[in-house]
């Protein structure tokens, strides 16, 4: 049998590669984020207005960070150890903003702990079997021993605020710590997208220049429609063929940008009538393709995920 | 060191080893046999394999030194008609490898399993390191799906289509290096 051959075979590659997939995913170190992705540019056009122009919400900037026009590919996980920061409150999973840049909030006032981040997720990585602690609440891969709170304006079912060695850092929903599906109507009740998108940015999958912009009235109409998806529920099939678009080019990130700087990133396949918002992937109302379905025909990605 | 306990012929020598990597080896041990008895007796036979094979071997890395003795015996123990009926996780594990054998018109020659190995390496070292890490675990440890999406924090979606996708780099690189299998 082929298959067991070549399992047996890979048992004999390098010791190194073997010992580092055993090892215990490091706690990557504190830097900011170089990287620029979506949000860089919904930054450029809000930073050319004043904050009374805007903010129904704070702006929310990450500090250090000049905006640039320039855009550079992002990733779903862009870690450069390759764990995603993220922590579990209330039986939600949170992934930390901009992979973990801290944010200069220093207007904001932040009362009432909501819980401090006592259980090391990376810490259960080492062992063999189940990680306990990557289903405990105040459970982190990231910020051990910070402090969360509600950002002010903001649900804390949508966004929290970590406050961990001086810094402040932002978390956002992403999932359920017991990996049931997330409702999508639950999702965009919380965050309110739809009273505060200023736009949609149709991307690449991978990231990149906007290839199309849809405008306010527009976007808060695409959002209620997305609010109406439903969990997918997904199989090999369905993996392989979301696979198989992403590789010809045929999903595309959206980037909904909302008036405080920020931008959710979600990934839509058209055609399969899929989208993943967060760690979850849901089946489109049927009006979808009717309605939107034209917004996407002739663009075209020239960096797409290999295969 | 264990190491030297084991060319000085001390007992203390699989004591040390089972504290140390008992349970280590017994959970590869399960993952492909899903058996807790039959996966225990592989763990004892690896700490003989090790006794017997140290000296004259001095192995720069123990843990994956015993976790290859692991695997083979385990894979040796396995009753693979029975795996398959029962649909088990190891029975899936194999069964999505396939993706990466090329069909054999395709490529030159067979080579030997170390050149394979050698290629696999390669491959691997070129990869992102978490396309690596990934396919590590589930391809030499043998972990589920689930366990993988845990230790990186992703969900169980993510992980099968990465490790689709680098099945299907894996199958094109050693079709290019004219490996067949």
């Amino acid at each position: 049998m082929k298959e067991e051959r070549l399992f047996r075979i890979i048992g004999d590659v390098d010791d190194d590669l073997v010992e580092d997939a055993a090892r215990k995913p490091a706690r990557p170190a504190f830097r900011l984020v170089t990287r620029w992705g979506t949000i860089a540019a919904c930054f450029v056009l809000v930073l050319g207005l004043s904050l009374t122009q805007l903010a129904s919400k704070p702006q929310l900037l990450p500090q250090s960070q000049e905006p640039t026009a320039a855009r550079a590919e992002i990733t779903p996980f862009p870690s450069p150890m390759g764990v995603r920061k993220f922590l579990n409150y209330n039986g939600y999973r949170y992934a930390l903003m901009e992979d973990g840049a801290p944010y200069d909030l220093s207007e904001l006032p932040f009362t009432g702990s909501l819980g401090i981040l006592e259980h090391d997720i990376l810490q259960g990585m080492d062992g063999y079997g189940d990680n306990e602690a990557a289903s405990l609440d105040l459970a982190a891969t990231f910020a051990l021993g910070g402090e969360i709170y509600q950002l002010p304006g903001y649900d804390p079912a949508f966004r929290l605020a970590v406050v961990w060695e001086g810094e402040t850092y932002l978390a956002e929903l992403v999932g359920r710590v017991d990996n049931q599906p997330l409702d999508a109507g639950y999702f965009f009740t919380v965050s309110e997208i739809e009273s505060h998108i200023r736009r949609i940015e149709i991307l690449p999958h991978m990231g990149g220049e906007a290839l199309s912009t849809v405008k306010k009235a527009q976007s808060k109409k695409l959002v209620k429609l997305l609010a109406d998806a439903r969990p997918a529920e997904m199989t090999e099939t369905d993996y392989l063929a979301l696979a198989d678009a992403q590789s010809a080019g045929r999903s595309w990130q959206l980037a909904l940008c909302l008036d405080d700087g920020t931008a959710v990133n979600i990934y839509l396949a058209p055609d399969l009538g899929f989208v993943s918002i967060g760690d979850n992937t849901y089946v489109l109302p049927e009006t979808f393709q009717e309605q939107w379905g034209h917004h996407f025909d002739g663009l075209i990605q020239n960096s797409v995920p290999l295969r | 060191m264990i190491i030297d306990l084991y060319w000085a012929r001390s007992e203390c020598a699989i004591e040390e080893t089972s504290k140390k990597y008992g349970r280590y080896c017994k959970t590869i041990a399960h993952n492909i046999i899903s058996n807790d008895e039959d996966a225990q007796e592989c763990v004892n036979d690896t700490y003989l394999g090790a006794w017997k094979a140290m000296p004259p071997q001095r192995p720069n890395r123990l843990r994956v030194f015993l976790g290859r003795i692991t695997r083979n015996l385990s894979l040796d123990k396995l009753d693979y008609k029975r795996a398959k009926k029962r649909g088990t996780e190891f029975a899936i594990l194999l069964s999505e490898l396939g993706d990466c054998l090329a069909a054999p018109e395709t490529v030159e020659s067979s080579v030997e399993a170390r050149e394979i190995a050698q290629a696999v390496s390669s491959f691997l070292r070129d990869a992102k390191p978490e396309a690596r890490r990934v396919f590590l675990r589930r391809y030499w440890y043998a972990d589920s799906i689930t366990d993988i999406a845990r230790r990186f924090g992703m969900t169980d979606g993510k992980v099968k289509s990465l490790l689709f996708r680098t099945r299907g780099q894996l199958r094109d690189y050693l079709s290019q290096e004219g490996i067949a299998l």
